[in-house]
């Protein structure tokens, strides 16, 4: 589940808090004051091992290592196997077969459905910015103009969609767009004459269905960052400013846009890096990459590699590559934000 | 006169100038709700509809029925999935509290070697995407005999370096007087977590909690891997293999995808503000 999620350098650029917060318990009532078993850290004087171990200096190693254990076993000593496998066949059920060099590698990368793939994760990326970077910070600052009861009344339904599964969200979708019943053709033909269209069926269309489920499904968490960046956004700047004579636009272009570019930036990166992942879930559910391979990702390929052809050299090649991609570009991506808020701030 | 102008007619004008335009806004913001409700509105009145009526426009089902729910906890082990999803979320939930928590006190209370090589692995793992290692974890779990069992769908799971970032944010601006405090009353460091930091880390410790049981319970591409049958499947891809098994049967798969998020819409609904929050600070989809 932490797939889905990027680490920003700073907390305070994170755009992270909502309008009305307060996470943080009170510190009145915490019982300090009890007497608790005395452990004599203070009263020996500390030698060998033994006032290592006393001194606390292992201490702070115990609490973490139940999670390094777990990080190690599932995620590192994986991670170094994924790489080591990428140079070898194999087979899924019958596991490493020999050594080959680099041969997946070149196979991978001059497989077709391959080289579709990341340009089906282009089309993904150059769909999903526009519905879910820009039209979000439309509409967010719209939201912004109103206040009380209703904003939040809005603010929760366009949320809804974000806390639902993948899952559930692709299976209601695939109803709604049934080429022969679904309520989406059935409207459009009784209100235009439209002829049924097969949505998911067809390759020039399946794709961008794909992009709209996806876009219904992250709509809110994007408008919602905004939001937050928006009314972070001191009010007495916009005081001022109104009293000066700006106009509302005035007011959006020269306060609002310069304050929120750090989420912006944020957002937009966000998506190109894990765009090709987000569409993991409705892709598996709705098209299993079809047809014709138009609607796979970087990402459900190498799934496919593994799961479909069983091929271990080629799925492991794959995921190599897709994280050198995705490494590198998290790295750039936090240097450049990193300058960018500096300038800005 | 100018100096008039400027002060004053500007704030005189202004509410008069929103106002204008409220509608507008109110407008674009209603059909946009519009469209994101719709579709789970639409799945619970087709999970009402009786099957001559499926395909029907109507929006009040002219003769509503619970057949299709009924049809679907004969058809496959619904219940059984649901408690299957229950006790993974849970599991995950309560495994990765417990870890985060460890972890995240030992780094924010101590200084020492080697501390941020290991915090970076930790927050490494945050660009390690699950897709990436499967074919190793898939390979791991056959081994281990953990394949269509709890423990396959839970452990791996708890390998998670988010809950530490998540956590440690809260943690670090602990006091470090009350650790002072806690050392000179004699209390050891974990009876220093358990009675002093977690009760004041309280809000935070729910919210993470939530955050993760919803996304535990929405998981989908590890218990994919893990389970391939009726009886051992999470609700995700029990829903996937109800699809895959009967296609065309609507009535039923709606009513399948309606008891499927309802547990976590009530839960959205009962506590929206604090789901926002936690997901909000995440940077969690």
């Amino acid at each position: 589940m932490d797939t889905h999620l990027i680490t920003t350098t700073s907390p305070d650029r994170t755009p992270a808090t909502l309008p009305e917060k307060s996470p943080q318990g009170s510190l009145e009532k915490h019982p300090a004051n009890q007497p608790g078993p005395s452990e004599g850290e203070e009263k020996k004087a500390p030698s060998g091992v033994r006032a290592f171990f006393r001194k606390g200096s292992l201490t702070p190693y115990f609490f973490i290592l139940p999670g390094l254990v777990l990080l190690i076993i599932w995620v590192y000593y994986p991670l170094i196997l994924t790489f080591w496998y990428s140079f070898n066949s194999g087979n899924l059920t019958k596991g490493v077969d020999k050594f080959v060099g680099l041969d997946n590698y070149v196979a991978v990368v001059n497989l077709p459905e391959f080289q579709q793939s990341i340009v089906n994760t282009g089309l993904y990326i150059v769909g999903l910015i526009p519905l879910t970077v820009f039209i979000p910070l439309g509409i967010a600052i719209l939201l912004s103009k109103i206040k009380g009861p209703m904003q939040t009344f809005y603010r929760s339904v366009l949320f809804t969609p974000v806390i639902m599964a993948p899952v559930v969200v692709s299976v209601i979708w695939l109803w709604i767009l049934n080429p022969i019943q679904g309520v989406l053709n059935k409207v459009l033909n009784f209100l235009f004459g439209v002829d049924s269209i097969n949505w998911m069926g067809d390759s020039n269309l399946a794709i961008w269905m794909v992009v709209l489920i996806t876009t219904w499904k992250v709509f809110g968490f994007n408008l919602l960052l905004f939001l937050a960046a928006i009314v972070g956004v001191d009010r007495e700047y916009m005081e001022a400013a109104r009293l000066d004579g700006a106009t509302e636009w005035d007011i959006i272009r020269h306060i609002t846009f310069p304050l929120i570019t750090p989420t912006f930036y944020f957002l937009v990166i966000y998506t190109i890096l894990y765009a090709g992942q987000w569409v993991f879930g409705t892709v598996n559910v709705l098209t299993q990459g079809g047809p014709q391979n138009t609607t796979t990702s970087v990402f459900y390929i190498l799934y496919q590699f593994g799961f479909s052809y069983f091929n271990i050299g080629q799925a492991s090649a794959a995921a190599v590559m897709i994280f050198i991609v995705l490494g590198l570009g998290t790295f750039i991506a936090v240097r450049y934000t990193d300058r960018k808020a500096h300038y800005e701030s | 006169m100018r100096a008039n102008l400027t002060l004053e007619a500007p704030a005189r004008l202004k509410p008069a100038r929103i106002g204008q335009w409220n509608w507008l806004i109110h407008l674009v913001l209603i059909l946009l709700s519009l469209f994101v409700i719709f579709p789970l509105v639409w799945a619970v009145i087709t999970s009402f509809k009786q099957a001559n009526e499926i395909y029907t426009l109507d929006v009040i089902p002219q003769h509503p029925t619970t057949d299709n729910y009924g049809y679907v906890y004969t058809a496959i082990p619904f219940v059984r999935m649901m408690l299957n999803t229950f006790a993974f979320a849970l599991t995950v939930t309560l495994g990765v509290l417990a870890i985060s928590v460890l972890a995240a006190y030992g780094f924010s209370r101590w200084e020492f070697k080697g501390k941020n090589i290991l915090f970076l692995l930790f927050i490494g793992t945050l660009i390690v995407p699950g897709q990436i290692t499967i074919i190793p974890n898939y390979l791991l779990l056959a081994k281990l005999g953990w394949l269509n069992s709890l423990a396959g769908l839970t452990i791996p799971q708890l390998a998670s370096g988010f809950g530490v970032f998540y956590l440690r944010q809260h943690f670090r601006s602990f006091p470090k007087e009350l650790y002072d405090a806690a050392v000179i009353d004699g209390a050891g460091a974990f009876r220093t977590l358990w009675s002093i930091v977690l009760p004041n880390r309280r809000a935070a410790l729910t919210a993470f909690a939530i955050l993760m049981f919803i996304q535990t319970w929405n998981e989908y591409f590890w218990p994919l891997l893990v389970v391939k049958k009726y009886n051992d499947a999470v609700l995700q891809v029990g829903l996937q293999l109800f699809l895959q098994a009967e296609g065309n049967e609507w009535g039923p798969l709606m009513a399948a995808a309606t008891m499927s998020f309802l547990p976590i819409l009530v839960l959205y609904i009962l506590a929206q503000r604090q789901i926002m929050d936690a997901f909000v600070r995440s940077g969690l989809h």
